[in-house]
């Protein structure tokens, strides 16, 4: 890597860091894990600097493979979607702030699929194809995941889904 | 406000949690730096230049943009692990030093986009990385995938297949298919489907729907269904050696394992443990975990009577196809974990502003299965999946340590190793090779 080249990756880095590390967290919901992933698509991304015409989609599409292919340091806690329903809460007079907890322990509990699908439409708010393309699948696929994860936060956080639109059949068997 | 909205608040309020970070150009720049001063290795269709010291293979200059740099020499060299005669006990597995030996025998195998089990190939059919789980079977293998298509009724969870070596396929299956086991002599296949409709109440599916086919042909031979207060029980994990079926709930709050009798049709109650790792169906042994509440969660190997043998080390991954064909040994990965002061130190590094993170090393470990004992260790790779030779050799995937470059090695219980395939680099998440026993 020439000095030019070491030059915009650096650009690149302190200008886009923070999104794509906040988007490793929210995938991962760990932040120890965000670092390692993050970093670890950045040190792809070094190698193949001159080669890569669109590096932040390159640095997306590396941690959510690495992600989803990631076993170091697993547990055997399973985190996939025959996870359990956690038990009904009390309701939070506070309203939003327990709202955003069940959500969050909602989103943990989802597959890694289930919870990319949801962080990049979400978050991100990628639209549909490049989402798409990031995991590797069609447009179709896209849709149907985010139905299916949405149904499923809805099983996981029937507080928080009270108030939010009523699943469709098809959605709530998924 | 809709649960798309909350989503959106729920996700922005989340990562507020991560605070920005200077220096972290640097710090990739310096760990990219780090790794190719311990470049000693040449990727697959080029010369292996250099052997050196080190516990890692990398593939030749991680920087180069332009092929791979032959003359980039490690540190001081030393003989390569499968020299001379080591012996059982502790191997330090040096990758670049190994000898090219033969492709993987008798295990299910993928490279170049084809699976292969000896001379026999079988089409994908998926992307390599859609494929959960592989296993051979008498007439050509069952695969496990995730497909990508989807039907307008919704997308199925996952696809169980039978592959013929003629090009045959045979679709078993469709839907919350967790996982499906093989009878010793590999003649039948079992697995369970989910229904999520209604839920049972412990959280799991509502209904599960059992199945022994005959792994030749497809043809189902015993089916069950599962509901009401048993209806996440359960998924399948193996066969248990004299034709019972071990399953697990599928709910992440199990309160034990039962064991499905097909001839009989009955499904009985186990034992308390929550999880099953791995099952020799040639020895009526599996390894199983302790449910996610229980105090003591390290993983034990269990006989057919339910009878606790010995515990494995805490911080153990047990693959799923672990035991050898003939059950007398048990290959896992051994993982320490940090110590605390490590993760102190880890602590303090981060806080002072520099990216840190502390390698765990990782061993494949052979243990007896009966009793125990340790056989063989294998230091000096980030192991991947694990699986077996019909002979006895251990064959399991070796990373570097960023995960760019990936091959598969065969050892031998003596401690004798080899490369089974020449570590490839890893393409963007495109992997050049998928041992079996996934």
């Amino acid at each position: 890597m020439d000095s030019r080249a070491e030059s915009e990756f650096r650009e690149f880095v302190e200008s886009r860091s923070l999104a794509l590390r906040r988007s490793a967290y929210a995938l991962t919901g760990d932040l120890d894990t965000a670092e390692d992933l993050v970093q670890g698509a950045l040190v792809k991304l070094v190698r193949r600097w001159q080669k890569v015409d669109n590096p932040e989609a390159y640095v997306r599409r590396t941690i959510y493979h690495d992600h989803a292919t990631r076993w170091r340091r697993r547990k055997i806690v399973r985190e996939d979607t025959m996870a359990a329903p956690p038990d009904r809460s009390v309701s939070d007079a506070s309203g939003q702030v327990g709202d955003r907890l069940d959500l969050r322990q909602a989103l943990l509990r989802l597959t890694a699929r289930q919870r990319a699908v949801l962080v990049l439409r979400f978050y991100e708010d990628l639209p549909e194809r490049e989402v798409a393309e990031i995991m590797g699948c069609s447009v179709g696929t896209v849709r149907s995941q985010t139905a299916r994860a949405l149904a499923r936060v809805r099983v996981l956080a029937p507080e928080l889904a009270a108030d939010a639109a009523l699943p469709t059949p098809e959605e709530a068997s998924a | 406000m809709t649960l798309e909205d909350h989503l959106r608040d729920a996700l922005d309020d989340l990562v507020t949690r991560v605070p920005p970070r200077a220096g972290l150009a640097d710090a990739v720049l310096r760990e990219a730096n780090r790794r190719r001063a311990k470049v000693r290795l040449a990727t697959a269709g080029t010369t292996v230049a250099a052997v050196a010291a080190g516990t890692m293979f990398v593939v030749a200059d991680p920087l180069a943009v332009d092929g791979a740099d032959l003359g980039t020499i490690g540190p001081a060299a030393r003989e390569p692990a499968d020299a001379g005669d080591p012996g059982p006990g502790t191997v330090d597995l040096d990758v670049a030093g190994l000898a090219e030996g033969p492709a993987p025998a008798g295990a299910p195998w993928i490279t170049d986009g084809v699976l292969r089990v000896d001379d026999q190939e079988f089409a994908l059919p998926d992307d390599i990385s859609r494929i959960q789980t592989i296993e051979a079977v008498a007439g050509g293998v069952a695969v496990l995938t995730v497909p990508p298509a989807e039907s307008p009724d919704g997308s199925p969870d996952l696809r169980l297949l039978l592959l013929s070596p003629d090009g045959g396929r045979t679709e078993l299956g469709d839907g919350p298919i967790y996982g499906f086991g093989v009878s010793a002599d590999r003649t039948l296949i079992a697995w369970a489907r989910h229904d999520w409709a209604t839920h049972a109440p412990d959280g799991g599916p509502g209904r599960t729907l059992l199945y022994v086919a005959d792994a030749a042909t497809g043809e189902v031979l015993h089916e069950r269904v599962q509901s009401g207060d048993g209806g996440s029980m359960g998924s399948v994990r193996g066969f248990l050696g004299d034709g019972r079926v071990l399953l697990d709930a599928a709910t992440n709050a199990p309160t034990g394992l039962a064991l499905w009798d097909p001839e009989a049709d009955t499904v009985t109650p186990w034992t308390g443990y929550g999880f099953a790792n791995a099952v020799s169906p040639g020895a009526g042994l599996a390894v199983l975990s302790p449910t996610n509440e229980a105090a003591n969660r390290v993983p034990a190997v269990v006989d057919a009577d339910g009878e606790t043998r010995w515990e494995l080390p805490p911080d153990t991954h047990v693959p799923q196809h672990g035991f050898s064909p003939d059950g007398r040994h048990l290959a896992v990965i051994v993982s320490p974990g940090l110590t605390e002061a490590q993760e102190r130190a880890e602590r303090r590094l981060q806080d002072e502003g520099g990216y840190a993170t502390i390698d765990v090393p990782r061993s494949v470990v052979v243990f007896d299965a009966v009793t125990g004992e340790r056989e063989l260790t294998v230091d000096g790779t980030e192991p991947g999946t694990v699986t077996w030779e019909p002979d006895g050799s251990l064959v399991f995937e070796v990373w570097n340590d960023d995960r760019t470059v990936a091959g598969l090695v065969r050892c031998s219980l003596d401690g004798r190793c080899e490369l089974a395939a020449r570590p490839q680099d890893v393409d963007g998440g495109r992997l050049p090779y998928l041992g079996g026993g996934l």
